[in-house]
């Protein structure tokens, strides 16, 4: 091996608060890992279920889903709806033996550029201290 | 002109789908005068499938053991057209919901572990026995399956209608729609406080039985039963596996349960609706977990599918 683990994170950001709260991170030039692939979605009520399934199966190492504060969505709903999913995922992933803290939802909003890089070094560091996904054949694939 | 035969193979299934064939009644005799009924086991006394071939061979359940795999390859190759017949062929049904543990682990709970069990020599049985596999696998792990019929078991109605396209040389294909395009109970609200185990309280005969806590899979579950569980009042368990739009019905499931509870999180929060529903694999992938994304519990070895040795 020789180098140390560097995870793989899928970041789905609602483009309303989160996707603008990481440009904000960006441009007021804060340092946080690179270690996310982040993805604009209209709302993290679009997040399907299977979204998060298909990138942990895809040997992702974790996902994190970033909306809007409680009361704040854009779509009045939606991370309402995420929040509950995210709590039903974490026990799926229980069942199929993986470390329900591999999913992540944060709320950031549009002005929180400093908690976006937050949440992704906490995220990165706990990713990191769990290991790689276990399918991903010890880091290596 | 001779008459189109058919063979009905057996692999790891309680036989409920065989009796449904039985089911179709007064329909059978005319079926019979159709078809030619070369092999089936709880009929017939034969041992496998006739050499010479059939037009169709249905394979009732899925594949646990390697004499199954066999027996799959022999009907693949004797049947020109091959029906995975039933939810177990089909995504790996109930007996699926093995792949949560390895085969050890069940071996030694059968064999060893259960109260019942006087075995103090904690012998496992490996003569004789065909050898297990690691893991439960629908048909089509191993071969290519023509038509799908799911159900558990199939209804009798499809199963007609199956064998009247086969004959008169049409497509058979379900439509794509849900459970909950078919049922006719009521639909209004979408603001589901609490979940509730079924049996635990009064049902309303006129309302959605998902609207009224319990869960119940039609909004992620394939039609074609004519919504048969939840006219009865029983919440629907998904036994015709997904829509072909969806990968992984708990994933589906998951999502609708988001939509249709209460936005309210003093009402209810996320985690109060966790521990609602307990056993998210075994309810939400009951019949599909051989098929879902995973396909079994992770970290328990990486076997590839056995080819079985053809000869």
């Amino acid at each position: 091996m020789g180098k140390s683990f560097e995870p793989k994170i899928v970041a789905f950001a609602c483009r309303w608060c989160s996707y603008a709260g990481a440009d904000m991170a960006g441009t007021s030039r804060m340092q946080y890992p690179p270690n996310a692939r982040i993805i604009r979605v209209n709302c993290s009520g679009r997040v399907d279920p299977i979204f998060v399934l298909r990138a942990l199966k895809l040997k992702a190492d974790g996902v994190l889903i970033a909306g809007c504060h409680p009361g704040d969505c854009h779509y009045l709903t939606g991370n309402y709806q995420t929040a509950r999913r995210v709590a039903l995922l974490k026990e799926y992933l229980k069942a199929m033996n993986l470390e329900p803290e591999r999913l992540r939802l944060a709320y950031v909003s549009a002005a929180e550029g400093a908690k976006f890089a937050e949440t992704m070094k906490s995220f990165v560091n706990e990713i990191k201290t769990l290991g790689p996904n276990p399918l991903s054949n010890g880091g290596q694939d | 002109m001779t008459k189109p035969s058919l063979a009905v193979e057996t692999l790891s299934i309680c036989s409920g789908c065989e009796i449904a064939i039985l089911d179709l009644h007064d329909a059978l005799p005319g079926v019979l005068d159709a078809i030619d009924l070369k092999y089936i086991q709880v009929l017939m006394d034969f041992r496998e499938p006739p050499k010479e071939g059939v037009t169709v061979g249905f394979v009732s359940g899925a594949v646990r053991n390697e004499e199954q795999v066999e027996l799959l390859h022999k009907m693949r190759e004797r049947s020109a057209v091959l029906v995975a017949f039933g939810a177990c062929a089909a995504f790996g049904g109930i007996p699926g919901l093995a792949n949560l543990h390895t085969k050890e682990e069940i071996l030694k709970e059968v064999y060893i572990d259960t109260k019942s069990t006087v075995n103090p020599d904690g012998v496992i049985p490996h003569k004789v026995v065909p050898p297990m596999l690691p893991e439960l696998h629908p048909l089509s792990d191993y071969v290519k399956v023509d038509y799908v019929l799911p159900g558990c078991p199939p209804p009798p109605k499809l199963i007609a209608e199956l064998v009247t396209c086969l004959l008169e040389g049409r497509e058979f294909k379900l439509e794509p729609k849900t459970v909950c395009d078919e049922c006719p109970l009521t639909k209004e609200e979408k603001n589901v406080t609490h979940f509730y185990r079924w049996g635990t309280k009064r049902i309303d005969p006129e309302r959605c039985v998902l609207e009224q806590g319990f869960q119940c899979m039609g909004p992620a579950t394939q039609s074609g039963c004519e919504a048969r569980c939840p006219t009865a009042l029983a919440p629907c368990r998904g036994c015709f596996g997904p829509t072909e739009a969806v990968d992984d019905q708990a994933a589906k499931m998951i999502g609708a349960i988001g939509s249709i509870t209460t936005k309210d999180f003093k009402e209810s929060s996320p985690d109060q609706t966790a521990k609602e529903i307990p056993d998210i694999v075994g309810t939400y992938l009951r019949f599909t977990f051989a098929t879902s994304t995973f396909k079994k519990a992770i970290n328990m070895g990486t076997a590839k599918p056995k080819e079985a040795a053809r000869t």
